[in-house]
């Protein structure tokens, strides 16, 4: 896989995975980010440290990350946005708003799924529209992970008219 | 050839039929266009409301919200030829030019509105049931609207003649006017979700944007063919050509949903 066909033009890109080979792909998807100046990565399953040693092991370099940590208030990674709890979408959101900022060109939520136990599916569906129209004004990327059996879940339903594209990694 | 070069091409030349038959006096090949017009516009209405049905089941609320008066607009549009066919092509309901042209703009108006109501829809992405009562509701008080404006045509026919035809509301053309705002505005609307949705739903605007010019073109031609009368045609080549501009409209319209369709997961 390519960056291109990650995004062709796209801005927001959902990317359904395989549960067999989850962590494949992710590494897969993830590599793509290697060419981008600062990655803006949420935290909100693994600790961000954690995330850090996976993305590096992935091809992404120290100097190109910015977490948004929801998991592990901000230990042993910098730059990062502290986010209290991982309900706090407000905080996320300008979060995120803040590392585009600082000038994050692509963004990386993996692992949505944890969100939907955390909130409702309201908040979350506007959280999803509030990151893709924020990266579509800067013009920058964002990558949405999830696992394929998630594309019934009403949230995902829902934000579909919000995606650019919707990559399907099954094949 | 590309299909879209292919498309531009058929267009034309459907446009273009109806004069060339009109030119050469032929008035059975001209008939047989007018109901050849008719069944492709019924079969290209019918091919939207199965593709805007079978989007509904992979969309969510929002999006599937939004079809409901999606379908209710192609179930107007659809209505507008046929009420052209009931009372023009076999006079099931025998009224006047005037009343035919007042109550097919009611009926534009209200398939305007309906598609403006989905795109406002999509704007405030107001989470919804899917038996929503209220949508429900809507929907049905709307086929009834569309019912009861075919069954009101015959008896206030002579009331609408009277006090449109030949007067200044006739001759001005406002009641294309009218439209014409109708489309600016949802063109307006289709550009501003542009920044709110993401290419799934946005690439579909193009295709919808054609279909409401080509929706103009026949509020056009028909202002300077009947209301303004400087066009040099009879008046049955400028009904046949109607023909063809409502199924381009149709056709575009037809893609729109189906980009839609193909861009959600299965």
């Amino acid at each position: 896989m390519t960056m291109e066909q990650l995004f062709d033009d796209s801005n927001v890109t959902l990317v359904l995975m395989k549960e067999r080979d989850l962590a494949g792909q992710t590494k897969q998807v993830v590599s793509q980010f290697s060419g981008t100046k600062r990655i803006c990565v949420f935290a909100i399953a693994k600790p961000a440290a954690a995330l850090a040693r996976e993305l590096k092991s992935a091809g992404i370099k120290d100097e190109q990350l910015y977490f948004v940590d929801a998991v592990s208030k901000c230990a042993g990674v910098k730059p990062c946005s502290r986010i209290d709890a991982i309900e706090d979408l407000t905080d996320m959101s300008i979060a995120y708003t803040e590392a585009l900022r600082k000038g994050c060109d692509a963004g990386l939520l993996a692992a949505l799924a944890v969100l939907f136990s955390y909130v409702d599916e309201e908040t979350l569906i506007k959280f999803i529209a509030a990151l893709s129209q924020k990266t579509r004004a800067q013009n920058t990327r964002l990558a949405i992970l999830t696992l394929w059996d998630e594309k019934t879940h009403p949230v995902l339903r829902e934000a579909f008219p919000f995606m650019d594209k919707i990559l399907d990694l099954r094949a | 050839m590309r299909l879209r070069q292919l498309f531009l091409a058929v267009t034309l030349a459907f446009l273009l039929a109806p004069l060339a038959l009109a030119h050469e006096g032929e008035s059975e090949a001209a008939e047989l266009f007018e109901n050849a017009m008719v069944w492709l516009n019924f079969a290209a209405a019918v091919a939207c409301v199965i593709v805007a049905f079978a989007t509904m089941n992979r969309a969510g609320s929002i999006l599937g919200r939004a079809y409901v008066f999606i379908t209710a607009s192609i179930l107007f549009f659809t209505g507008i030829r046929l009420f052209f066919f009931l009372t023009e092509s076999t006079s099931v309901i025998a009224v006047t030019e005037a009343t035919r042209a007042v109550w097919w703009h009611i009926m534009f108006y209200t398939a305007t509105g309906l598609f403006l109501a989905a795109l406002n829809a999509l704007r405030t992405f107001r989470k919804v049931e899917r038996t929503d009562m209220t949508t429900l509701a809507t929907f049905f008080a709307l086929g009834g609207w569309l019912v009861l404006l075919f069954a009101l045509a015959m008896p206030l026919d002579s009331w609408t003649a009277g006090w449109f035809e030949a007067t200044l509301w006739d001759r001005s053309g406002i009641i294309h006017f009218i439209a014409f705002a109708f489309i600016a505005y949802t063109w307006w609307m289709l550009l501003s979700l542009r920044k709110t949705f993401g290419k799934v739903v946005t690439a579909a605007s193009a295709s919808f944007l054609v279909s409401l010019a080509f929706f103009g073109f026949v509020h056009l031609w028909e202002l300077l063919g009947e209301s303004w009368n400087v066009l040099p045609f009879s008046s049955e080549v400028i009904e046949l050509v109607e023909g063809p501009l409502f199924l381009v409209a149709l056709i575009a319209f037809l893609a729109a949903l189906w980009r839609i369709r193909s861009a959600l997961p299965k």
